[in-house]
């Protein structure tokens, strides 16, 4: 067993290989050197024939072998180039043929973004505080807009997005605003097509574009599309990036959507739930009418029941027969008084018979003589003032007289105390009766009756 | 009617719609009142069914030419 230069015992030699892979495990098992951010410059950059790059971070101190593979290259998008300074994001690793030692690039960007961000969240403070972020500003996006206004790329998937969206869900005009959503110019593009929709008119805006890194979602960062966003003339939608990120505009904007397709969404209505509230509406139309047609129809019938005919001939039997009974009523005080009348006339008759008359002119004569002529005139006044009495009397009479009417063939209908009768009611079959006509009465059994 | 039909957007039409089916809700009008305004209900119900119906949509893409925004069919 040999040892080491200082006496202690060690282990036989290993290979190199054996070294080497320890040596490997060590530098890619702790983790220590894993998943970090490089920053530097590149030098000595080459590509290999089969894709791979191969480059040397350097800083004033030290320097840091790099490999990029194919497969990371092809997803990256910009290639590295000399001298450029930029981060890389990686893990060390242990090239076990060569012995060395180098970083294994899985991602690499310029190295501004630090100033990105630092920049992204000035702005952000700033336009906060400004309160143009404020939820009261916020404004409610219209319920059926006629017309959309998308300003992005006229190439990329946000206006095929919305445009699917829009094909199944609402019957509307989408005018694309194009614009460039990177580069230099995009900016100023992209102010420039909401511009322009201002100007031609649209009920809502969508702005967006597809996911990206900070880089790529920039210009929707930049402060002149935020103020143009915050003074649009009508609502707008942000739809920049993807759910996690968020870009000054989305703060800035009436909504935010994660998706191009989800902003599409916001804009338009449901053409199903529409229709489906469109008949829901009708619907209680129809029965709002239906009820006060019911209402009205209740309301008719109350007021027609009493109207109704049957209803009027109860009333008028019920008048006929009050009427039937004042003029029994009537009828019997006129017979009574007739009676009485009758009685009188009698009296009268009796009393101013010729006979009578004659009597007191002979013993008003016999007392003339007796008196002497001096009477004779009073004696003749006195029978011409009876006369015209009893003329005015017979007169008045003859007015009132009832059995005048029995003159005419009516006969007039006395029970057995005398009394007239005034309804089929007061005599039943079997009773007799007394008919009194104008020149004698009749006694008549009754047979049959009838009321009406 | 016909030319409030032309002059009417879906919005106002559905507001309106919504409105006087509301006030039929109520049931404080007279009987003709609310038949008149069930009419009118009809008739915009129709309305809205034809412009959700009619699906006229139409993508344009907004171009500028020497300063004037003009519109062209996209696709």
């Amino acid at each position: 067993m040999p040892a080491d230069p200082k006496g202690r015992t060690v282990s036989g030699p290993v290979t190199v290989t054996e070294f080497n892979t320890v040596a490997r495990r060590l530098l890619v098992d702790s983790g220590a050197l894993r998943d970090v951010w490089v920053s530097g410059e590149i030098s000595n950059l080459k590509r290999s024939a089969a894709g791979h790059y191969y480059f040397t971070l350097k800083d004033e101190g030290s320097e840091l072998s790099c490999t990029l593979f194919r497969g990371v290259a092809s997803r990256l998008k910009r290639t590295p180039e000399d001298k450029e300074k930029v981060v890389a994001f990686g893990h060390a690793d242990l090239y076990l043929p060569r012995g060395s030692y180098q970083f294994n690039v899985a991602d690499l960007r310029a190295e501004g973004i630090g100033d990105l961000h630092a920049r992204f969240q000035e702005l952000k403070e700033r336009l906060r505080e400004e309160g143009l972020f404020d939820e009261e500003r916020k404004r409610p996006l219209p319920r059926y807009p006629d017309r959309v206004g998308v300003v992005t790329s006229s190439t990329g998937s946000v206006i095929r997005d919305i445009i699917n969206v829009a094909s199944r869900r609402y019957p509307c005009e989408i005018v694309l605003a194009p614009a460039q959503v990177q580069g230099e110019n995009a900016a100023r593009s992209i102010v420039k097509a909401m511009g322009s929709l201002e100007v031609l008119g649209v009920d809502v805006m969508i702005i967006g574009r597809g996911g990206g890194s900070l880089e790529d979602l920039w210009p929707f960062n930049e402060e002149t599309v935020a103020r143009a966003v915050h003074a649009c003339a009508v609502p707008v939608i942000s739809a920049v990036g993807h759910e996690t990120d968020f870009s000054i505009s989305d703060f800035v904007a009436d909504r935010r959507a994660e998706t191009p397709s989800a902003a599409a969404e916001m804009a338009l209505p449901d053409l199903s739930l529409e229709l489906r509230h469109l008949m829901q509406v009708s619907l209680h139309a129809d029965r709002a009418l239906a009820r006060r047609l019911k209402d009205a129809g209740r309301d008719f019938r109350a007021a027609d029941q009493r109207l109704a005919p049957r209803r009027a001939a109860e009333r008028l039997a019920q008048m006929m027969q009050r009427a039937d009974e004042l003029s029994a009523l009537a009828a019997k005080a006129a017979a009574a008084r007739s009676e009485r009348l009758a009685a009188r006339l009698d009296r009268w008759e009796y009393r101013l018979s010729p006979l009578h008359a004659a009597d007191d002119i002979a013993s008003a004569a016999r007392s003339c003589d007796e008196l002497g002529m001096r009477a004779d005139a009073s004696a003749a006044r006195l029978m011409r003032d009876r006369r015209s009495a009893l003329e005015s009397l017979e007169g008045r009479m003859e007015a009132l007289d009832p059995l005048r009417v029995l003159d005419r063939g009516y006969g007039m209908l006395l029970d057995q105390e005398g009394s007239p009768v005034g309804s089929v009611r007061s005599v039943d079959p079997g009773d007799t009766v007394t008919v009194r006509m104008h020149d004698g009465s009749l006694r008549a059994e009754v047979r049959d009756k009838e009321v009406y | 009617m016909d030319e409030d039909k032309k002059e009417l957007s879906f919005e106002e039409a559905m507001a309106e719609l919504e409105e006087l089916v509301q006030k039929l809700d109520e049931g404080e009008l007279g009987l003709e009142e609310s038949l008149e305004i069930y009419e009118r209900a009809v008739v915009l119900r129709d309305l809205c069914r034809e412009r959700l119906e009619a699906y006229d949509r139409r993508v344009r893409k907004l171009m500028e030419k020497d300063g004037e925004i003009d519109l062209e069919e996209f696709e």
